[in-house]
């Protein structure tokens, strides 16, 4: 189906309060990206800095943008391009399981947040970037009707990650 | 601030044990160290006097002192009142590092690593975790935000609930990812409480 009505502008909104549901379609998925620079992220357990992150923040960047482009590309009625856009999407999920903020949020511990990722432009930048992830992923699959406020969602939550990011880019 | 801890199962019979981990020593930290000892080259908690600084990655704390606290506390807060049994007692620490992170940021990580990674042992072997940490203004009453001019304190006190009748303490500081040198657990020797 189409998409229609504009594309959302860039706008700053509160961190998305968003954690559930998230295993239903992230648990799915799970082939590491080999080589990738968010390897090892997930053993650290205190004080990750923007210097060791910045590279892995990088990619999930340019994966997001990747996946968004095949997901319009959907969204107007491209069906061919469901396959490249899984595809993407699993990478987009190695990557983030790899930086371990999955499993943070799942420990429903604060302090481990805190011990991980002091920094605040980081937690920023991992909330919609796994918000992004969570509603990219859910429109691919079609589990809801593949409505343009999902993808819309997405979309904004994608470039939240993008604002904080080159906050410390 | 945490709320109180709740009493394991083994303290459920006696009144106000909030904080209390372990009667015996089992707990967390008991078993942390009987996993460091079964992984061949582990070692014992490193030892360190007062006023040493504890280099623990982004993190460096010195620990100064303890006290109980007396009645009524410096400031009304229900972390400083004990349940019968209990006394409420603090643990003055200082840090230094965290280069680089706003305040916010050097606050969220203080109160939530004095909260997460302290615990207050007795001479037999009770463990206590942490229930709160302020800063020390907080806990003089004079700063009720903790940041005061929007600088995080660099000196804070770390509360605990224990035993009444215990008097000898040390505090084990937990470091989550040790660097070389730097020690997986450091043992602070308090001394004997002085009581009023």
């Amino acid at each position: 189906m189409p998409r229609t009505g504009s594309r959302p502008k860039r706008r700053s909104f509160p961190l998305p309060p968003l954690f559930f549901g998230s295993m239903l379609i992230l648990s799915c998925e799970m082939g590491a990206s080999g080589g990738s620079a968010c390897e090892g992220l997930s053993d650290r357990r205190m004080g990750i800095t923007r210097e060791e992150y910045r590279p892995c923040a990088g990619e999930i960047i340019a994966t997001l943008d990747a996946l968004r482009l095949e997901l319009e590309r959907i969204a107007d009625g491209d069906t061919a391009a469901l396959s490249t856009a899984r595809s993407i999407s699993r990478e987009l999920r190695a990557l983030i399981r790899q930086t371990g903020i999955e499993a943070d949020y799942r420990s429903f511990r604060p302090g481990v947040v805190f011990e991980r990722w002091p920094d605040g432009d980081l937690r920023a930048f991992n909330g919609y970037a796994f918000d992004a992830t969570f509603q990219y992923s859910t429109f691919l699959t079609g589990s809801f009707d593949r409505t343009s406020s999902r993808l819309d969602e997405g979309v904004k939550a994608h470039e939240g990650a993008r604002d904080a990011y080159r906050r410390f880019e | 601030m945490r709320g109180l801890a709740t009493p394991t199962a083994a303290s459920s019979s006696q009144p106000g044990r909030a904080g209390l981990v372990s009667r015996r020593p089992d707990g967390p930290i008991a078993w942390l160290l009987v996993g460091l000892l079964a992984c061949g080259g582990a070692s014992q908690p490193a030892a360190f006097p007062l006023g040493e600084p504890i280099p623990l990655g982004i993190l460096e704390l010195t620990v100064i002192r303890m006290e109980a606290v007396p009645s009524p506390p410096p400031v009304p807060l229900s972390i400083l009142h004990a349940q019968p049994g209990d006394r409420v007692i603090v643990a003055y620490v200082e840090w230094d590092g965290l280069e680089g992170l706003a305040e916010q940021d050097r606050f969220y990580f203080v109160e939530t690593f004095l909260e997460d990674r302290l615990t207050l042992v007795d001479a037999v072997g009770n463990e206590y975790r942490a229930l709160s940490a302020l800063t020390r203004p907080m806990y003089a009453n004079s700063d009720p935000r903790g940041m005061l001019g929007g600088t995080v304190p660099r000196d804070w006190v770390v509360v605990f609930h224990a035993l009444e009748d215990e008097r000898d303490f040390a505090l084990l500081v937990e470091h989550p990812e040790p660097r070389e040198g730097e020690p997986e657990v450091a043992r602070v020797e308090l001394g004997t409480l002085d009581v009023p």
